[in-house]
């Protein structure tokens, strides 16, 4: 759906011929071109094109101390069996399923609103220093997945401040 | 259960925003189903009432503000809020709900007068 779906009808008849209609070319262009380029860098602004739409892309926190960094994602529904985690070189990877729950699916009922998203997803999160990765801890709660990544020894210690000398 | 108290204790956390949970709603002979998305509430931060033939829900995620510097701040805690007017079609009384891994699930069961009814046929 691009933004000349969102434009009434008769606006759009008249603008077939008129300056609308090319308009609305570049509007679905530019839509477009977001999904493309923001896809890969996951900025949360333009994420919403793609997400709108159809598939489903969890939310991320990410903060970091001197000794941790920790990520913590939005996974409401599902459960740890469906999230696979792992580290990949300098960043960590987050690959899942949201899928329509069992019980849900089994209710045969109609379908008379609809906003939640589903699909798989995988999400990559650049991790600035090297891991600890034999202490990694990972928690799932309430929906919100928790994942502790202490730091290792020698990431704690080359983050220490750099003095700069004046000349 | 009042509902001054409850927009009160809502209140409690200013700076939260209030969003709308993501909802699904299914209907079929016998009841409607919703489930709503609300990652990060728990049981005890979750109150639906009845009141005036109005459901209302309200949801606070538990608080967590991880110490350090944020590298990417993609949601916060909110307090989630919705309510609905129901239809004469709704038995108020049988309404049920069930909070698991951060989804609700709520079962509004219809009335009798709505349910579908079996006729028999008889034969002669």
């Amino acid at each position: 759906m691009g933004f000349g779906d969102i434009i009434p009808w008769r606006r759009r008849k008249e603008g077939m011929e008129g300056e609308g209609y090319p308009l609305t070319q570049l509007q679905r262009r530019m839509n477009d071109i977001f999904d493309d380029f923001f896809s890969g860098f996951e900025m949360e602004p333009f994420r919403g094109f793609s997400e709108r739409f159809g598939g489903f892309n969890p939310r991320v926190n990410v903060t970091e101390t001197e000794r941790e960094i920790r990520v913590t994602a939005e996974l409401p529904g599902m459960s740890e069996k469906d999230v696979e985690l792992s580290l990949a070189g300098d960043a960590l990877i987050l690959r899942g399923e949201k899928k329509v729950e069992h019980e849900e699916k089994g209710e045969g009922g109609r379908r008379t609103y609809f906003e939640r998203s589903y699909g798989s997803f995988q999400r990559s999160i650049p991790l600035s220093c090297e891991i600890d990765e034999d202490n990694v801890d990972a928690s799932y709660r309430n929906g919100v997945l928790t994942i502790v990544l202490p730091k290792s020894k020698a990431a704690q210690a080359a983050s220490k401040k750099i003095s700069i000398r004046g000349s | 259960m009042n509902s001054q108290a409850t927009t009160a204790e809502v209140c409690a956390s200013p700076n939260w925003k209030t969003i709308s949970p993501r909802c699904n709603l299914y209907e079929d002979g016998q009841q409607f189903t919703m489930w709503f998305e609300m990652p990060g509430v728990e049981q005890s931060g979750l109150e639906m009432w009845v009141e005036k033939g109005v459901l209302y829900l309200n949801g606070k995620t538990r608080e967590c503000c991880p110490k350090g510097e944020a590298l990417r701040s993609e949601f916060s805690p909110v307090n989630y809020h919705a309510r609905y007017r129901l239809s004469n079609a709704v038995n108020a009384e049988g309404i049920q709900a069930e909070l698991k891994n951060g989804l609700l699930k709520v079962t509004l069961p219809k009335t009798e007068e709505v349910r579908p009814r079996k006729i028999s046929v008889r034969t002669e």
